[in-house]
């Protein structure tokens, strides 16, 4: 793991001037980023879109990478929840960085389509977590795995903040005896 | 591997006009201007459309961004056991090959395919993603401009051992451990079969020069324009992919193939020589030539050991039967059965119905009839039945005889192994008379007779 770190970072410093350096930093780092938009909203095809545009705005932005501030997997994961939160806002996913550099829409076939599903096969949590009401699901993935602020969880969904926090918590204890049931 | 190799792809070509920005910022400039069009009549406007749409779909595949279609379907069902087969499980192989368009846009690939009736089969097209496939231009696919993907079961319906495969088609068969050197000329940029239009314009056909020349072949040279250049082939099977505009003089429409066996083979098409490496040293085979003209290759392989000719045939007597079908008159058909004694468990072997060449009484010779084959799998016992709805050239040929003798051979399809499984001798029923030969077929046999 600690390997797989040096790595990461070793990389995106390389890539700054060496663009195969680049390639090499998104091969390592794919699978995470399509694992956790795939949790995230449950669609491969959101997911690789979501991803592009991460890694599209990663590569705009590497000179701007402060190594002694953060590895590179917690720098690239803040660009992740960043991009999410965004599309979420803009109830599209965000394509600017992917425009500006000129990359072409992303099309997904079955095959890709399939491997990013499975990412998520095996993972117990997001499948409980798709067994809740609709309103905890979505309270849940907006606080827990996007970060979100209770504030703006409930402006996204049109209740109170009170009720918010509420939702988060009563799906918390759902997903908690939905799993202690599984083992 | 990763997952999305298109976005890996997209974002290293991003990764690398970035660090070419960094170099030269003047040349990030210039690409972000976009041309200024002057406004036309809608016949121009529709054909700059047309042409846009194609070249944007060189262009994107240039950029490896082409969007994917449909995939490319059979053109008819297919069965194992008839004609080609289908592929065999496991046995296909994309090969490493990835070989340019003179235009650009996605290369072009090769892929072999074993079939279930030991036949091999090679597929060109466009290679996009580790994928072999068709373009949607030049009026393939409504021009949608997207990557159809071709899986290896997409195999021709009507070649098949010793029938030559349009030179329109992207793919050709022959028997599995043969060395082969083909050529398509004129197939359309989208290696769609038959896509272009009527009277396609050059600049949209491709020459592609094709084979498989087995593990002693180390490198081909091929003639292009005034050049002669050499290619490495892929190390184990020979197979080597060359993909060139079609040349003025070329007769769209043809094209070939060579077989042999492997490091015997001589060039064939573009091919100008072929470099093998046998017992321990390279040499080189050229396409033949007459006799007086002087080799142009130095170190020239020794002459091929060509395979001794085929034995004696085989005569096992077994019973024929024959019915011929009469209407008004006219004999419409003829019915040729048998119990077949050997299995015919893949292409290799053919049961063939033949009427001898019989000489005309005045000395000429007469015309013989050319048969016909059974172009699948038989059990050892069945009894197989020959349909011929042609029984005009069986007694009415050339001299007008009035009884034919039938044959059934089982051969292999490279005239070796053959065995005459029976014959009989079939005599024109009193007061009847063949039906006659269709107009097309008549004139055919008119030509004939005048030269």
């Amino acid at each position: 793991m600690t390997g797989t770190k040096r790595d990461a970072q070793t990389l995106l410093r390389a890539a700054r001037a060496d663009a195969e350096a680049f390639g090499a930093f998104y091969r390592l780092l794919e699978r995470q980023v399509l694992g956790f938009f795939m949790r995230a909203t449950g669609r491969p095809e959101l997911a690789a879109d979501l991803a592009a545009e991460t890694f599209a705005r990663a590569l705009e932005g590497l000179d701007g990478y402060d190594p002694d501030r953060g590895l590179a997997e917690q720098w690239l994961f803040g660009i992740a929840r960043n991009v999410l939160r965004a599309s979420y806002r803009e109830k599209q996913v965000e394509a600017a960085a992917r425009q500006r550099l000129g990359l072409p829409v992303l099309v997904l076939d079955e095959q890709s389509s399939e491997a990013i599903a499975r990412l998520i096969e095996d993972d117990h949590a997001t499948l409980a977590l798709a067994s809740l009401p609709d309103e905890q699901q979505h309270a849940i993935r907006a606080r827990v795995v996007e970060g979100y602020e209770y504030a703006e969880i409930a402006g996204e969904l049109r209740c109170s903040e009170a009720v918010a926090r509420q939702r988060v918590s009563r799906g918390l204890r759902n997903l908690r005896t939905r799993l202690a049931g599984e083992r | 591997m990763s997952i999305l190799p298109q976005l890996e792809q997209d974002l290293l070509k991003a990764a690398q006009r970035r660090s070419g920005d960094a170099e030269n910022p003047r040349s990030a400039q210039g690409r972000a201007r976009w041309p200024h069009t002057r406004p036309g009549s809608l016949r121009l406007a529709l054909a700059a459309f047309a042409v846009l749409l194609a070249s944007t779909t060189i262009a994107l595949a240039a950029g490896g961004v082409i969007l994917t279609g449909a995939p490319v379907r059979s053109r008819a069902p297919q069965n194992p056991n008839v004609g080609n087969g289908v592929p065999a499980r496991g046995a296909s192989l994309l090969l490493p090959l990835s070989v340019p368009d003179p235009e650009g846009g996605l290369p072009w690939s090769m892929r072999i395919v074993n079939t279930t009736r030991g036949e091999v089969c090679l597929q060109v097209g466009r290679l996009q993603n580790g994928q072999l496939g068709e373009l949607g231009l030049d009026g393939a696919f409504h021009d949608d401009g997207r990557f159809h993907p071709m899986s290896a079961a997409v195999l021709p319906t009507m070649t098949r051992i010793g029938v030559v495969a349009p030179a329109d088609a992207n793919t050709s068969c022959q028997l599995a451990g043969k060395a082969v050197a083909g050529r398509h000329i004129g197939l359309d940029r989208s290696a769609a079969e038959g896509a272009a239009r009527a009277k396609p314009p050059r600049s949209v056909l491709r020459d592609i020069d094709y084979g498989i020349l087995g593990p002693q072949a180390v490198s081909v040279t091929y003639r292009s324009g005034k050049q002669h250049l050499t290619v490495p082939v892929v190390p184990g099977t020979g197979a080597y992919l060359i993909v060139q505009r079609t040349n003025r003089r070329d007769q769209v429409g043809a094209g070939d193939e060579s077989l042999g066996t492997y490091g015997d083979l001589t060039p064939y098409g573009s091919l100008s020589a072929i470099t093998y490496h046998i017992d321990g040293k390279l040499c080189q085979r050229e396409p033949v030539r007459p006799p007086w003209v002087k080799t142009r290759v130095a170190d020239e392989c020794q002459q091929p050991r060509w395979p001794s000719g085929p034995s004696n045939t085989r005569n096992l007597h077994r019973p024929i039967h024959v019915h011929l079908h009469t209407s008004h008159g006219l004999i419409t058909g003829m019915d040729v059965s048998f119990r077949a004694p050997l299995a015919v468990s893949n292409a290799s072997h053919e049961y063939a119905l033949e009427i001898p060449h019989l000489p005309c009484h005045d000395g000429e010779a007469g015309q013989s009839y050319a048969g016909m084959s059974l172009d699948r799998n038989v059990k050892r016992g069945e009894t197989v039945t020959f349909h011929a709805s042609d029984p005009f050239t069986v007694f009415a040929n050339d001299c007008a005889h009035s009884s034919a003798t039938v044959e059934v051979m089982y051969r292999g399809v490279e005239g070796t192994g053959s065995v005459l499984v029976g014959s009989t001798t079939v005599h024109e029923p009193p007061g009847t008379r063949p039906a006659p030969i269709p107009m097309p077929r008549r004139l055919g046999r008119l030509y004939r007779r005048r030269r």
